[in-house]
């Protein structure tokens, strides 16, 4: 029995449906993600699981108890919020035991269990002080130290990260990661930061408009995307997306592409007959910066790696790589290069277009097509 | 270079404080005036009063005014001062603030954190109680009094002020509530509290700003109200704004002007010592907006 299975909900207010069958079932020890876009539906959803909102239907099972009907407090989670949601008039010690005290947990139990989860979380010194006088880093550890003094069946976190800065939103990844390796805890956790997602992630759900558009590991998410939206939305910089006509030459099919400078061909081998039935057709081909790369950093695997020449738009380094941006049927396409490899704007430069993890996706639908 | 510069800031600096200050003063001794003329005037015997001015200070000073004023002054037949009506006074204001800030807080408790459908529509309606003005309610109020059959009764008078005080202490709640985020309380019902251990254990704990800015503006209000005490009470059950008015106003003989003055400043000291008290968190609960948690 898994730690958490959604089964079939949704949620609607009136006629406005902001879940959509919603069917994930989730083992034990997973770190699993729910990330979308803003309105997605993913904190509602978390709100549903916690028992803080109801499903309009469907059944929600934690720990092999359908718990639609028990109050948040009986379903054995934690949850951690954004905004911390420590209470500001408690100390940090009696913000972690205060769920425990209302669980009629004895106080020497207790002590025990604050020193404990202090202990864990590196904060013996701050228990005495009040939430006002901590750092964002430290409310946030506290919060968690709240959540795992509970010891649940399921971890809830709801944009934890989103307050902090860039700097310490990295380590508290970090921490949150060695915490989740070190509890072996089931956590389910939502957030809009597609990084967030791949970083922490042992199972990603991507949501958008209310429904699942793809559940699975974070390689399968980047790797084989399902739809266009999950194929854009995670991945920084962005898969370029370029519609093109899907030709065949010789004994090979694949797309016709045309840059500033003229026409060129790149089959897709890999793919075998999957192009063929759209042959004459045009589809939107999906292929990720780091796969159109330098002569020297490509490895030249035959069958996948061509060398096409392309004239450069635009440069634009970012340190370690560097992105150069050109042409291809109208569209921008970006381009991950090494930084010495770089050729200036306006000049024609070599690149490898690394066709075996390329994606194509029927404009119509915006669903897989090969 | 820098030094004269340096020297016109402090300058100019300088006279802006005076100014500041002597306006403030001025304004400060105009509103202080007619508190001195009082205080001075309860002070003084009745020829004092006669023979000088009114703001030259008593060639002795007497307290006499003053208790009488307290304990013997006469309105009409009844000669007991203001002592009996000050104690009326207490013992309905004080339960009618505490009873109309609770549920204030309780209100603005719900309309936050537990809203419900039409919760703001309710609000809203709440809201218009405040500007409903006092001469409205009398008729319906001294009816409803008659039904629940404590009519020209301190209980009376409490009914009326917490039912009338509530459209004010819910709106100050509602708006300080406002600002605490909703994820409190969400994640104290994760931990296992109910609808009342929320509010007692976190929501009144953040409050004392608001609720003093509650308690000594219900504690003004009720205090100095004069029409609910003159229409829904007599005889011996009187608030004290009632009993100045019918002491002042029912002279036998010779005015009394000491004896007035002290009997207008007892029954107005109860709010200058809230004030007193109180007074610096109530700016503070005023302005204070946001609850960093």
């Amino acid at each position: 029995m898994g730690a958490l299975s959604i089964r079939h909900v949704a949620k609607r207010y009136g006629a406005v449906e902001v879940l959509k069958d919603i069917d994930l079932e989730i083992p034990d020890g997973e770190f699993v993600i729910l990330v979308g876009p803003s309105g997605c539906g993913k904190s509602t959803l978390l709100n549903i699981i916690a028992g803080l909102d109801s499903a309009s239907s469907g059944e929600i099972w934690i720990g092999g108890r359908l718990v639609n009907a028990l109050s948040p407090k009986d379903r054995d989670i934690a949850m951690v919020f954004q905004s911390y949601a420590l209470y500001p008039t408690m100390t940090v010690r009696e913000n972690i035991s205060f769920g425990l005290r209302m669980r009629g947990v004895p106080r020497g139990k207790r002590d025990e269990i604050v020193a404990r989860v202090a202990k864990i979380l590196q904060m013996e010194q701050l228990l005495d002080r009040k939430p006002g006088q901590l750092s964002g880093g430290q409310r946030q550890r506290v919060a968690m130290g709240r959540a795992i003094a509970r010891d649940p069946v399921l971890f809830l976190f709801d944009e934890p990260l989103s307050n902090l800065d860039a700097k310490l939103r990295v380590e508290m990844r970090h921490e949150i990661k060695q915490l989740h390796e070190r509890l072996k805890a089931t956590i389910m956790y939502v957030t809009h930061d597609q990084i967030e997602a791949m970083t922490l992630g042992t199972l990603i759900a991507v949501m958008k408009d209310g429904g699942i558009r793809q559940f699975g590991r974070p390689y399968e998410i980047y790797n084989d995307p399902a739809d266009l939206f999950v194929a854009g939305f995670i991945g920084s910089p962005s898969m370029n997306f370029v519609r093109s006509p899907i030709v065949r030459e010789g004994t090979t099919v694949g797309v016709r592409l045309r840059s500033l400078a003229g026409d060129f061909y790149l089959p897709m081998s890999h793919l075998g007959d999957k192009l063929a039935p759209w042959v004459g057709s045009e589809l939107i081909f999906g292929i990720r910066p780091e796969h159109i790369t330098d002569t020297v950093v490509s490895r030249h695997v035959d069958g996948v790696a061509h060398q096409r020449s392309v004239p450069v738009e635009l440069v634009e380094p970012t340190g370690p790589d560097t992105l150069i941006f050109m042409q291809l049927n109208g569209t921008r396409v970006a381009a991950r290069v090494r930084p010495e490899q770089a050729q200036p704007a306006g000049s024609t430069m070599n690149f490898v277009f690394d066709t075996s993890k390329a994606v194509f996706f029927d404009p119509q639908t915006e669903r897989r097509a090969a | 270079m820098a030094e004269p510069y340096r020297t016109q800031i402090a300058g100019s600096r300088t006279i802006g404080r005076a100014v500041v200050y002597t306006l403030l003063i001025l304004v400060a001794l105009y509103y202080l005036m007619p508190l001195f003329v009082m205080i001075i005037t309860s002070l003084k015997t009745l020829d004092d009063i006669r023979g000088g001015n009114l703001l030259s200070l008593p060639e002795q000073v007497i307290f006499a005014a003053w208790l009488k004023a307290w304990g013997t002054a006469c309105t009409g037949v009844y000669c007991g001062g203001l002592k009996g009506s000050f104690v009326n006074s207490v013992s309905f204001v004080v339960p009618a603030v505490i009873i109309s800030t609770l549920i204030g807080a309780m209100n603005g408790y719900v309309l936050t954190m537990w809203r419900f459908r039409g919760s703001d529509v309710m609000f809203t309606l709440l809201l218009l109680g405040c500007f409903i003005p006092f001469q409205v309610v009398l008729l319906p109020m001294a009816q409803t009094l008659g039904y629940l059959g404590i009519a020209n009764s301190i209980t009376g008078l409490i009914f009326v002020h917490v039912v009338y005080g509530l459209a004010f202490t819910t709106l100050f709640f509602r708006n300080f509530y406002v600002a605490v985020p909703l994820e409190l309380t969400k994640a104290a019902r994760i931990d296992g509290a109910g609808f009342f251990t929320i509010f007692w254990r976190i929501i009144l704990p953040l409050s004392p700003p608001i609720i003093v800015v509650c308690v000594i503006w219900q504690f003004t209000q009720i205090w100095n109200d004069f029409l609910f005490g003159v229409v829904f009470s007599s005889g011996q059950r009187q608030p004290i704004t009632v009993a100045l008015n019918n002491l002042v106003n029912t002279t036998t003989g010779v005015k009394e002007y000491n004896v007035d003055m002290a009997a207008a400043i007892i029954a107005a000291l109860p709010t200058l010592f809230v004030y007193v008290v109180a007074g610096k968190y109530f700016l503070r609960g005023l302005t204070a907006g946001a609850i960093k948690g």
